[in-house]
């Protein structure tokens, strides 16, 4: 799975940090996110789509192997 | 049936949360519950005495309390990541604990056979169990925070 | 831990043995049961020997039904699983802290002098978590 979590970072000029206290969870877990090393829960996803105000799909795309 | 705590477990179990879990500072109490026990347990063992026996098992379930106390309390920041490690530890600590604990006695038997005539069976205590399953749990889930 | 099996935890399939297993951790439970039961006809181990390897059979057995896999294992099924061993552990645990001050406190009831028992209940909890893992994974597959 890859996402784009951290070029929409860049485009809102959110740290990590900002992220996380957005949407309510700790900074370690925006940090696996973006590494793929976490898939996070549907809410999750939900959650941080809202934040940026795009859609999860934007967000989010599978790969060939999944 | 409705409203009864029974019931709101449930619901709590549903909703996927983690264990009722302490708050962060019980994780400094329990620390200091299993030091303070070792230290017991070593005054324990030079002092002797005739109770010797019953305060060394009592030092023992204090340990026990104390790393229990330790593996329920919350992290800093609690959210659906660290749950879900929560549990793979516990998993992992669970399945590698029994595992090990019930492969021993034989590794002993063959071990025994080599330079011994008689069998013997060697019981796990209780104690050890115990230790070694929250000692994996606590080791697990430090591991996989780091690296997950 | 390498990259490998931290791949593993991250998809949450670690430890597993093929869902074949399952049938095949009946040997081992009929074996210990049968022991158990014959331990007196037979002068190859003593008792005590016998008894303990029984028993030990008999959890080994329970554990390759507990990390088998399912039919069908995907993402939902891998994950009640983890939180059925995380409850059992739970469980498990407080009932093995508080059993003995419930001793303490029937003892000191019925008895003259109160005392406090840390019976040394070893395998018997063991297979306490282990039931109670086989609980709660089935529990959670019917309601959740």
């Amino acid at each position: 799975m890859k996402n784009t979590i951290h070029v929409q970072r860049a485009i809102h000029k959110m740290t990590q940090a900002d992220l996380s206290e957005a949407i309510g969870v700790s900074r370690q877990t925006i940090n696996s996110i973006e590494k793929n090393r976490y898939v996070p829960s549907t809410v999750l996803a939900l959650k941080i789509a809202r934040t940026f105000k795009v859609s999860v799909e934007e967000l989010f795309e599978l790969e060939e192997q999944d | 049936m409705r409203n009864s705590v029974l019931n709101k477990f449930c619901e709590f179990e549903k909703k996927g949360g983690v264990f009722p879990l302490l708050p962060t500072s019980f994780k400094w109490i329990g620390v200091g519950i299993s030091i303070s026990a070792i230290i017991g347990m070593l005054i324990v063992y030079y002092q002797g005495g005739e109770l010797r026996l019953f305060y060394k098992d009592l030092c023992m379930h204090l340990v026990l309390i104390g790393l229990f106390i330790l593996a329920l309390s919350r992290d800093k920041h609690e959210d659906e990541r660290t749950n879900q490690l929560r549990y793979r530890a516990f998993a992992f600590a669970f399945v590698l604990g029994t595992g090990m604990l019930l492969i021993l006695p034989f590794i002993n038997i063959i071990l025994n056979s080599f330079y011994k005539d008689i069998l013997e069976w060697e019981y796990q205590s209780f104690f050890f169990i115990m230790s070694s399953y929250l000692f994996y749990y606590l080791m697990y889930f430090n591991i996989f925070k780091k690296q997950l | 831990m390498n990259d490998k099996q931290l791949d593993k935890v991250r998809k949450g399939d670690f430890l597993l043995l093929p869902h074949y297993m399952k049938w095949v951790a009946v040997f081992p439970v009929l074996c210990g049961i049968v022991l158990f039961f014959f331990k007196e006809y037979q002068h190859f181990l003593n008792e005590e020997v016998a008894t303990g390897m029984a028993g030990h059979l008999i959890l080994l057995g329970f554990l390759f039904i507990i990390i088998s896999r399912d039919k069908f294992p995907d993402e939902r099924l891998l994950n009640l699983r983890h939180k059925a061993m995380a409850y059992a552990f739970m469980y498990g645990m407080i009932l093995v802290i508080v059993t003995p001050f419930l001793n303490f406190l029937l003892s000191s009831l019925f008895r003259s002098g109160s005392q406090l028992d840390f019976m040394d209940y070893g395998m018997l909890s063991i297979f306490l978590f282990q039931i109670m893992y086989l609980i709660n994974y089935w529990r959670f597959k019917q309601e959740l």
